[in-house]
């Protein structure tokens, strides 16, 4: 999708936000721009739904600045911010229905009844839930109460949407529908949405960005190929995992491994750990790599080879059987060089 | 097996009821009767002497006067409770174990001495045998069963509603009315009913507060109770539960006006 001449709809400088007397968020800068959908991706615990709810104002910074549309925010009470989240758990309003959950931020503005009642069905129309205004919340079923949830942020028209972890209590099939629904809905109403998730693969395939939190600071902010094929260090490379680590030593221009030497530039001398991902990975017929482990995984399966104490994994069709001795060609123009670090074997 | 569980339930059931009952059904043949001598199951001499000096009597004159004490006292103790209940629940500050403690003294100080030094309190700001100072006495009286029923029921509910609501663009208070108190309803009736009933059986305070000027239904009825005679005591009783079922059935009505899913809720 396209950004919107790139201009910045919530910027977020230096923010610092402690909780009981402890550090949470450590001096965050992250640019998000308007009609964007950029993913906080981080493990549990870094984070992520705090700085959220801090944008939201529901949190207090102890330092830094949050501005939307060029405006800080700080200092505005959390109705007056225009960001609206929808939380994980959904937070409906039992006493209310259908049609009194979306249209309360309605009701709020002063928008007369009729009105209300037009903007309602039109909502329902785009989260495909027509006709569905009287029902109950405990009538509904998990992707109907996603919707609905939905259907009410939209209402209220904000300037940001969002969205914290919406999809971790949905059921895998359900997920895949939800995050179809998600796109589709940014596409046509170029909301600027920032999610929340912990999982990878929504956020790669949903994002025009990710943005990864490790431990309360945001590490890298890049387009979810080159975070993906271009961690900026091995703690990136290790959260999205599924790669193989082959410590060596760049001399002169060459990188130097008892199984693997190739040609690299711009790397100075020392020690440095090649990153290599399983699609980089080919297997031939002789070599003296042991085939250890195979998981077969559907359309493909991941193969280990492990050679004395180098361990690689490889991603093919069809896979040799456990305890075959397999020759292995790397495609040199992906690898990546990272900083030396205790040589790790990620699943 | 089953069966003779569910039967064995039933009877329990049936068993808690006939002694709720039982002692109401008593209570009001004694209103119309003039002698029932033990041992006999029936009464001797029935007669309608009590019913005639119960609803001729000055109670039934300050009945309305004393409800509406009653009552204010115990939405004074609602609203307090439910200010202290979101203040232990949803703050930290210094103090906040110790005004929870404090809240329950009323409980734990036994009401002579509570009195005494309430009244010596009252007598020096002007406050003695007024009805504020009735009030006042009375919600604090209160206070244990409304702080603990709206504290247990804000922690259960806690502000994850709230939250929604203003980031939906609702102010605090909007979003408390709109949101959480639909869901606090059936506690605040609770509250409600509990902190009404201490305040409409208070006895000793009121006399003492009030010092003979307040006078309360229950500071009528308490003197023709100790008189002795059963068919008056059984008269008063009578009375005394009718207008405090009415009392929490205008209560209910209320809240069903403007809370309807507090029904719908329950089914």
């Amino acid at each position: 999708m396209e950004l919107q001449q790139l201009v910045p709809e919530l910027e977020i400088r230096d923010l610092i936000v402690s909780m009981h007397k402890k550090e949470i968020l450590h001096k965050i800068n992250l640019t998000v721009y308007k009609g964007e959908m950029i993913s906080l991706l981080g493990p549990s615990g870094c984070g992520k739904s705090t700085l959220l709810k801090t944008v939201a104002g529901l949190l207090e910074a102890q330092g830094g600045d949050v501005c939307i549309e060029g405006s800080s925010v700080l200092n505005m009470p959390t109705e007056k911010r225009g960001a609206v989240i929808v939380f994980q758990d959904l937070r409906l309003f039992p006493n209310l229905s259908v049609e009194g959950n979306i249209e309360f931020s309605l009701r709020l503005k002063g928008i007369s009844r009729s009105q209300r009642e037009q903007r309602v069905r039109e909502l329902l129309e785009i989260v495909k839930l027509p006709g569905m205004q009287k029902r109950k919340i405990n009538e509904l079923s998990g992707g109907q109460m996603q919707r609905v949830a939905l259907a009410r942020a939209l209402a209220a028209q904000p300037r940001l949407l969002l969205l914290d972890e919406p999809f971790s209590s949905l059921d895998e099939q359900l997920r895949e529908q939800m995050r179809s629904f998600v796109q589709e809905l940014h596409q046509r109403t170029q909301t600027t949405i920032v999610m929340v998730t912990h999982d990878r693969e929504e956020a790669l395939s949903m994002s025009d960005r990710i943005a990864l939190m490790i431990d309360g600071q945001i590490v890298q902010v890049d387009v979810p190929e080159k975070i993906y094929r271009r961690p900026i260090n091995k703690r990136v490379s290790d959260y999205f995992g599924g790669c193989s680590y082959l410590s060596g030593q760049v001399r002169n221009g060459v990188f130097y491994h008892p199984a693997l030497q190739m040609p690299v530039s711009g790397y100075a001398d020392g020690d440095w750990v090649v990153r290599i991902l399983p699609g980089m990975v080919h297997l031939c017929e002789d070599g003296n790599w042991k085939v250890t482990k195979v998981c077969y995984q559907g359309e493909s399966s991941l193969v280990t080879l492990q050679r004395e104490d180098s361990i690689l994994t490889a991603r093919v069709m069809e896979p040799p059987g456990v305890g075959k001795m397999c020759g292995v060609r790397v495609d040199a123009e992906e690898l990546l060089l990272l900083k030396q670090e205790p040589c790790v074997h990620t699943k | 097996m089953k069966s003779k569980l569910s039967l064995c339930c039933k009877g329990i059931v049936w068993l808690a009821m006939f002694g709720v009952l039982l002692p109401l059904i008593v209570l009001l043949i004694w209103c119309f009767t003039e002698r029932w001598a033990w041992p006999e199951l029936v009464p001797q001499v029935f007669s309608l002497r009590g019913l005639r000096e119960v609803l001729g009597s000055q109670a039934l004159m300050i009945l309305h006067s004393s409800i509406l004490l009653s009552a204010t006292a115990a939405l004074i103790a609602v609203v307090v409770g439910l200010m202290t209940a979101r203040a232990i629940v949803f703050y930290q500050f210094p103090g906040q174990k110790l005004l929870l403690f404090a809240s329950m003294l009323p409980l734990i100080v036994p009401t002579t001495v509570f009195g005494m030094g309430i009244h010596l309190l009252l007598i020096r700001v002007g406050l003695s045998d007024t009805v504020p100072g009735v009030i006042l006495v009375h919600v604090i009286c209160a206070l244990p069963y409304t702080v603990s029923i709206m504290t247990d029921s804000t922690r259960a509910i806690g502000k994850k509603l709230e939250e929604q609501a203003r980031v939906l663009g609702a102010g605090s208070l909007r979003a408390f009315w709109s949101v959480s108190m639909p869901a606090l309803m059936p506690a605040i009736f609770s509250a409600l009913a509990m902190a009404y009933i201490t305040s409409f059986s208070q006895y000793f305070l009121t006399l003492l507060i009030g010092g003979g000027n307040v006078r309360t239904f229950t500071v009528i009825m308490v003197p023709y109770l100790q008189n002795g005679d059963r068919t008056l005591a059984a008269g008063y009783t009578t009375l005394f539960l009718l207008i405090t079922v009415l009392v929490f059935l205008v209560f209910r009505k209320i809240v069903q006006r403007f809370y309807p899913c507090l029904e719908q809720n329950r089914e």
